[in-house]
């Protein structure tokens, strides 16, 4: 019989601890996604390599940071690994952006539905969730995310007013969340 | 323009940097766009989940932990006032780092770049002993010296990157650094062929002996190394500040 999985909460205080077992540990339950993010973004394996070693020193020197309350540490990851790949993607176009996750911000914290809701995702709830949307909003947010344009960079390309760019990006995700809650919620659950 | 519409662009990291600043602004304000950035941020952390699955190299992991390592040894040999604290001791490290002085000290002796006491290194008869073992097996062994120069604004400071062969680690000799602010340290960076620079540890100058760094990483594969004067405790990851040394480094 197997050993109880480790939770990520743990993995975390343990890399707060400097646990190097526990930073291995993370890395290898988070180093797919991380990496395949990366990748996506900047299409070069040698940068995708850098910002994915860069996210994970960071989760190491700013685990005592890190708040259980606000965001699951997988979201927290790779957030990190966003933020920098899109800083790197930015660089490259001589206008870096200088982004850096601000955990001071004064945000409400995760809702426990939402965090039982993203326990239980996969690529393929998520990749469903994508395709349902309408075609301008999903390639909106293709866009920014998956390829780092700005919003006003995405207005030049689509050819359309940048508030409606704002709009699709709003709409998107919000769409998003309810059709993620929609599909994990069991039938009769309010 | 309504600074309302900016937060999903401000979620997706979509924003221009003044873009941002002028969002960030407006959110200390809003009462009501924290809870929706809040909610957007939830929705954006699984959108990595959507991309195809690419499995990154095994050697990924073996840097990630030499450079957690590595960087932890720097601090504990300099113990950087406000960094993290101090690790929890580990069996093999104490060793690492001896042999880090005695390969770097044997390869300034051999090529005379500094006076060097093996005293200075050692704090017992007993480890000078062990330590002068050790230089014999890092002499034997050989070892390859890139000197990095001063530049014309740091006075005397100099600097050797050592790299013993056959050693997925190497190590940085400095000497004559000028004092910087306590919020300052510096850092030192491996620079590959048309590619950023790599942070590879930071550290802090006593100002009184050459001192020997740690660098948990193999120096091959890099043309250039510097340091620079960084932001402290734990320095930056893309060169920020004055350098200090530079060189070419010759394997």
């Amino acid at each position: 019989m197997g050993q109880p999985e480790v939770s990520d909460e743990d993995l975390i205080a343990g890399i707060r601890d400097n646990d190097v077992r526990a930073l291995e540990v993370f890395y290898d339950r988070y180093r797919v996604p991380a990496y395949s993010l990366c990748l996506r973004l900047l299409g070069n394996a040698g940068d995708a390599e850098d910002v994915v070693q860069e996210a994970f020193v960071n989760v190491w020197r700013a685990a005592g940071s890190y708040r259980m309350e606000r965001s699951t540490p997988r979201s927290w990851l790779l957030s990190v690994v966003h933020h920098r790949a899109i800083d790197k993607l930015r660089a490259r176009q001589s206008r870096p952006i200088g982004v850096e996750l601000d955990d001071t911000l004064p945000l409400p914290d995760t809702t426990d539905v939402w965090r039982e809701v993203e326990s239980k995702l996969t690529g393929e709830t998520v990749r469903t969730a994508l395709r349902s949307l309408p075609d301008e909003q999903r390639e909106t947010l293709e866009l920014a995310y998956y390829q780092g344009y700005t919003q006003t960079q995405i207005a030049e390309m689509m050819q359309v007013p940048l508030g409606t760019v704002k709009g699709r990006m709003r709409l998107a995700l919000h769409k998003l969340r309810s059709s993620l809650e929609g599909m994990q919620s069991p039938i009769g659950a309010e | 323009m309504d600074e309302h519409d900016l937060v999903a662009a401000y979620a997706l990291d979509a924003l221009s940097p003044e873009e941002r600043a002028q969002f960030e602004q407006h959110l200390a304000a809003c009462q009501s766009c924290p809870e929706e950035l809040a909610q957007l941020r939830e929705v954006v952390g699984i959108l990595p989940l959507a991309v195809d699955p690419i499995e990154p190299p095994a050697a990924l992991k073996s840097r990630l932990i030499d450079d957690v390592t590595g960087t932890e040894g720097a601090r504990r040999l300099h113990a950087i006032p406000g960094g993290r604290p101090a690790p929890r001791p580990r069996p093999h490290l104490p060793l690492t780092e001896i042999l880090i002085g005695a390969v770097a000290a044997a390869a300034i002796l051999a090529l005379a770049l500094w006076n060097i006491s093996l005293q200075q290194s050692v704090n017992s008869t007993r480890s000078a002993l062990a330590f002068q073992r050790q230089v014999a097996t890092a002499l034997a062994h050989g070892a390859t010296v890139s000197p990095l120069a001063g530049v014309s604004t740091s006075g005397a400071a100099a600097a050797a990157l050592i790299q013993p062969r056959g050693r997925r680690n190497a190590y940085l000799i400095v000497d004559g650094f000028p004092s910087i602010s306590a919020q300052r340290v510096y850092e030192l960076w491996l620079i590959p062929p048309h590619r950023a620079p790599v942070p590879a540890g930071v550290f802090r100058y006593a100002g009184t002996a050459p001192q020997t760094i740690s660098i948990n990483r193999p120096a091959q594969g890099y043309q250039l190394a510097a340091v620079t004067i960084e932001p402290g405790p734990r320095g930056t990851h893309v060169p920020t500040g004055p350098k200090v040394v530079v060189g070419r480094i010759t394997l």
